[in-house]
């Protein structure tokens, strides 16, 4: 045969496909997937910035745990819906079920472990019945964390108060915080967005960004020179999604699992020898620390007076928004690295005629 | 442009369940025209717009797929092509997506077809007036080679300061006597803006100039479009005394025997030869040899 393009003969795009799917998930519901692997369904919606769960463990199962595939799946899916309402969720009343602040020993309404399996011992359980192989988030740290949920029970969490400030309310209060620019609600998916021009829009890009590379990027933020940011506060629960009624008077539709984290930086180096710490802000949907943690770090990184300075040399990538705009969005990155599958003849056709010499004929001159 | 516009706004109807005509919502496709007018208007300036997730993967041809979604018509007979070739396994599946949720009917001859939508090559046959050529796009800014910006080159583009393209070209001429650009070669367009043609082999790039047909670009990873419009100038970036050079050809196509168009190089048992990257029109000419 010899050499032969990837074409298309009757129905190969199809067999293709399902070669892939042979004995893979059959029998498994969405449901199960919920249920069993929440946080990858999480993931999926954080990254999708989609909160649909049933929706995204269907992606998950059809993408056979593919999640930028998932991912993919989900975003395309809600592409074409109508955003009805934009809707600001007030930190201070969401539905915690979890809150730690790093940063202060006893904050105001104290600090909650609720369920967690940062302290539990990495022993991969051998144990063949399944009922015991429950992870158990039993503490044996957490020296700084208060005793009224340390057993991570959902009796202890339904104790956390429905409302309590922030923990950095005092240091703002007094100026030590610099919060930065408001950020707008403002949709990237549905206006275009100018690098730099709106930190509500950065702010979107993180919540929706890849995990791993945000974590990566965020990691090089911390492990360099010293400016070691510090987590104030971490919160996990659920926002309530409150609408206007066409009746008048705000309806609350829902509420949506999310996490939050709020960061300060110190930039002892920075520009204009600096007196206050800047704040960074990171959210995500679902119960993901690690991504709310990375977005409110790249997020004080890019606010921290001296990350962009004006000067012609290029910031480190965390501190960098444009580059980080570039980076971040999995569907972005994955989609352009993976269509170097697509056929690429003419092109590189084009790039093996300049190997040779191929003077231009006398004519044409 | 009558019929089209008459077309758009009586909106056909849908064929796919859960979405409407052509898979798009109407606010989505709404937008993309607002941005594919202001990029007519403008030829060859890139106008971004919020570029929707699609069913099909970011780099896959989602900006040239949003274009044509947003453009087609019941009316409208739709070929697509990826390297010249309908049957390319990308091609085959957007021109099956286009045809699901919309029910055109489609083709495989750039003669007829009245929508085009092609990666990496202009179809060898002329195009007339009233036909739309949509490319999908990798890289939208031709300055994205000397810098990486997009804030900066966008302030070279409205100050129409290319000096840092025309000092690359001359570098390349400087130190190996020739341009180091394969495809995607820069182009002006009507005297202003500086403009990739996509990755189109430079061989196709004389072929926009003053063309008839409108060329739409969608780049929906980089959430821009830009465009040509009919009869409009395309020069390629080069010095008076190191002219544009195109892809030469020692041989024919092998099949059609034809010395006129774009080849691609085969490896056909451990021999080189070379072979019309359009298709259709290749298998045309074979059939008319034969006859």
């Amino acid at each position: 045969m010899g050499y032969i393009t990837v074409r298309a003969s009757e129905g190969a795009v199809s067999a293709a496909a399902q070669l892939t799917q042979r004995g893979v998930g059959e029998g498994v519901q969405p449901d199960q997937v919920r249920e069993a692997l929440g946080l990858l369904v999480d993931q999926v919606a954080g990254e999708a910035g989609v909160w649909e769960p049933e929706v995204c463990a269907r992606a998950l199962l059809q993408a056979q745990g593919d999640i930028a595939r998932a991912v993919s799946l989900v975003r395309a899916w809600a592409a074409m819906l109508p955003r009805v309402a934009s809707a600001p969720a007030a930190l201070s009343r969401m539905r915690t079920v979890r809150r730690i602040t790093p940063a202060f020993r006893e904050p105001d309404g104290g600090q909650y472990l609720g369920a967690s399996l940062d302290y539990a011992q990495r022993l991969l359980d051998l144990d063949e019945d399944p009922a015991s192989q429950q992870a158990s988030p039993t503490a044996n740290g957490g020296h700084e964390v208060t005793a009224a949920a340390a057993d991570g029970s959902h009796a202890a969490a339904s104790s956390i108060p429905a409302d309590f400030p922030r923990a950095l309310a005092g240091l703002e209060s007094d100026e030590r915080v610099d919060p930065g620019p408001t950020a707008r609600a403002l949709d990237r998916t549905r206006e275009p967005v100018e690098v730099g021009a709106e930190r509500g829009a950065f702010a979107q890009l993180l919540s929706r960004a890849e995990t791993g590379t945000m974590t990566a990027l965020a990691y090089t933020a911390i492990r360099g020179d010293g400016d070691h940011p510090t987590l104030a506060e971490l919160r996990v629960g659920e926002l309530p999604v409150e609408i206007a009624h066409p009746d008048g008077g705000m309806v609350r539709v829902g509420w949506v699992p999310a996490t939050v984290a709020e960061m300060v930086l110190y930039r002892g180096r920075g520009a204009s020898g600096e007196r206050r710490l800047t704040l960074g802000i990171g959210t995500t949907l679902g119960r993901l620390e690690r991504r709310a943690i990375a977005a409110a770090l790249l997020d004080a990184n890019c606010c921290a007076p001296g990350s962009r300075s004006g000067s012609p040399e290029r910031p480190a990538p965390a501190d960098d928004e444009e580059f980080l705009t570039i980076a971040l969005d999995g569907q972005e990155a994955t989609g352009f690295l993976e269509h170097l599958k697509l056929p690429h003849h003419v092109t590189f056709t084009s790039t093996l005629d300049r190997l040779v010499d191929n003077p231009v004929a006398e004519e044409e001159l | 442009m009558r019929t089209a516009l008459d077309g758009l706004l009586e909106s056909g109807a849908p064929t796919r369940a859960g979405y409407g005509f052509a898979y798009m919502d109407a606010s989505a496709k709404r937008e993309v025209r607002r941005a594919l007018l202001k990029a007519v208007c403008i030829p060859g300036h890139l106008v971004p717009f919020a570029s929707r997730e699609m069913p099909v993967a970011r780099g896959w041809g989602s900006g040239g797929l949003q274009v044509t979604l947003s453009c087609v018509t019941a009316q409208d007979t739709v070929k697509v092509i990826d390297q010249g070739d309908d049957e390319s396994m990308n091609a085959r599946g957007l021109r099956q997506l286009i045809a699901d949720t919309t029910g055109v009917a489609t083709t495989t001859d750039a003669r007829t077809a009245t929508l085009i939508q092609t990666r990496h090559r202009i179809p060898e046959d002329d195009l007339h007036e009233g036909q739309l050529l949509i490319f999908q796009v990798p890289v939208s800014d031709p300055l994205r080679r000397v810098s990486p910006l997009p804030s900066f080159t966008r302030t070279l583009h409205a100050e129409g300061d290319y000096t840092a393209l025309w000092l690359y070209l001359y570098e390349d001429h400087a130190r190996s006597g020739r341009s180091s650009f394969t495809s995607s070669y820069p182009v002006q367009v009507d005297g202003r803006y500086v403009m990739t043609p996509s990755p189109i082999p430079r061989y196709d790039v004389p072929r926009l100039d003053g063309a008839p047909f409108l060329s739409l670009f969608g780049a929906g990873r980089e959430a821009a479009v830009f465009a040509v419009p009919p009869y409009t100038r395309v020069q390629p970036l080069a010095f008076e005394d190191r002219p544009f050079e195109v892809e030469r050809f020692d041989e024919p196509c092998w099949r059609c025997g034809s010395s006129r168009t774009y080849l691609d190089t085969e490896f056909a048992a451990g021999a080189e030869r070379l072979v019309c990257s359009d298709t259709d029109r290749c298998r045309r000419s074979v059939g008319e040899g034969a006859r």
